[in-house]
């Protein structure tokens, strides 16, 4: 395949929809990346700073974040 | 009449599996360091592959035996299914050795959960999923900064068209994506599918062991028919399992060396 002389640089129409279906799975890593990743910030941000309330908006901000940019990127054509 | 007192009355307590019944050093346990069951087992399996892909390779013939087109579906699945549509017929066949040997181990190390006499699925302990996790998050980092430079690799990392106020939290979000909880879901999810499946084979099939010999009450030993019934289901429900971990892990790891290769985000 390597050497073939015209190499077909365009997947067809089944390849890209495989693609597709397997992209999906990278949804699970966003959602998990923004209630944690943001949560987490929050929590470190209410440690320092002594207060309670930050973990929370950082937990919702994070999935809401999280929710909108996998629609973003994956839900508008 | 109570469980307990059924326990009771048999003289012996069932302990249920746990944690520790999957740390089984076999020598050299004085120190830290210690030669452990999936230790060998992990060895075991490379050495199986190689001969066994070097036997079904050597002699190859048009209409193939058995062996030969074992080994070629599983080939097949790998550099077709997964490398060539996800990767792209351009770039793939340069990671089909890396994800076939992925695919390979991993799927026998699993099959080694229900096989008699391996029977530990060596990815049940976490340093074994996490170290090819880690070679997968190698490469698709290296790949992309090689193909932009490490600025311009972080920078691809936005897709065109965000709302400039959020890009800086976005660019956040990608980052802890991609450094974070791409490498540890991928190490979890196949560490957590083996460890679960395996400890609950272990609970079925020792409850029964139990209640059939030593609870010595006979509602207990009836009772132990349908739970070995149960072992045997989840042990075939297991080989799915394993098949499919294989198989996703696989996927997974094609899938982000595709993003990094890829010409738009």
């Amino acid at each position: 395949m390597a050497d073939d002389p015209t190499p077909d640089r365009t997947p067809d129409a089944e390849d890209r929809g495989r693609l597709d279906e397997s992209r999906a799975w990278n949804i699970p890593s966003y959602l998990l990346a923004g209630v944690l990743g943001f949560g987490g910030l929050g929590w470190v941000l209410d440690r320092l700073l002594g207060t309670d309330f930050i973990v929370g908006i950082g937990i919702v901000g994070g999935m809401a974040l999280a929710v909108y940019y996998v629609w973003f990127r994956y839900g508008t054509p | 009449m109570s469980l307990g007192l059924l326990a009771a009355a048999g003289g012996e307590t069932f302990t249920a599996p746990g944690t520790e019944d999957f740390w089984q050093p076999l020598f050299g346990t004085s120190g830290a360091l210690a030669v452990t069951r999936p230790a060998v087992v992990l060895v075991i399996s490379a050495i199986i592959i190689m001969v066994v892909l070097s036997v079904a390779t050597r002699r190859l013939s048009i209409v193939p035996g058995k062996g030969q087109m074992l080994t070629e579906a599983t080939y097949g699945l790998v550099r077709n299914s997964i490398a060539r549509d996800i990767i792209g017929s351009r770039d793939f066949l340069r990671f089909v050795p890396l994800l076939f040997s992925c695919f390979t181990l991993i799927l026998l190390n699993n099959l080694f959960g229900i096989i008699p006499f391996f029977q530990y699925p060596t990815m049940a302990r976490i340093a074994f999923p996490l170290v090819l996790a880690l070679v997968v998050f190698v490469v698709y980092h290296y790949l992309g900064i090689k193909r932009r430079g490490l600025a311009g690799y972080l920078g691809s990392l936005l897709p065109p068209g965000l709302p400039g106020w959020i890009k800086p939290l976005v660019f956040l979000l990608e980052l802890i994506t991609y450094f974070i909880t791409r490498p540890v879901t991928l190490a979890l999810r196949l560490f957590g599918n083996m460890f679960a499946g395996h400890l609950l084979l272990l609970l079925f099939i020792t409850g029964g062991e139990y209640m059939l010999l030593h609870s010595g009450s006979l509602g207990l030993q009836i009772f132990s028919i349908p739970t070995f019934g149960m072992g045997v289901v989840m042990t075939l429900f297991e080989l799915l399992v394993e098949f499919l971990q294989a198989y996703i892990f696989t996927l997974l790891a094609a899938l982000y060396i595709a993003g990094s290769l890829a010409d738009e985000h």
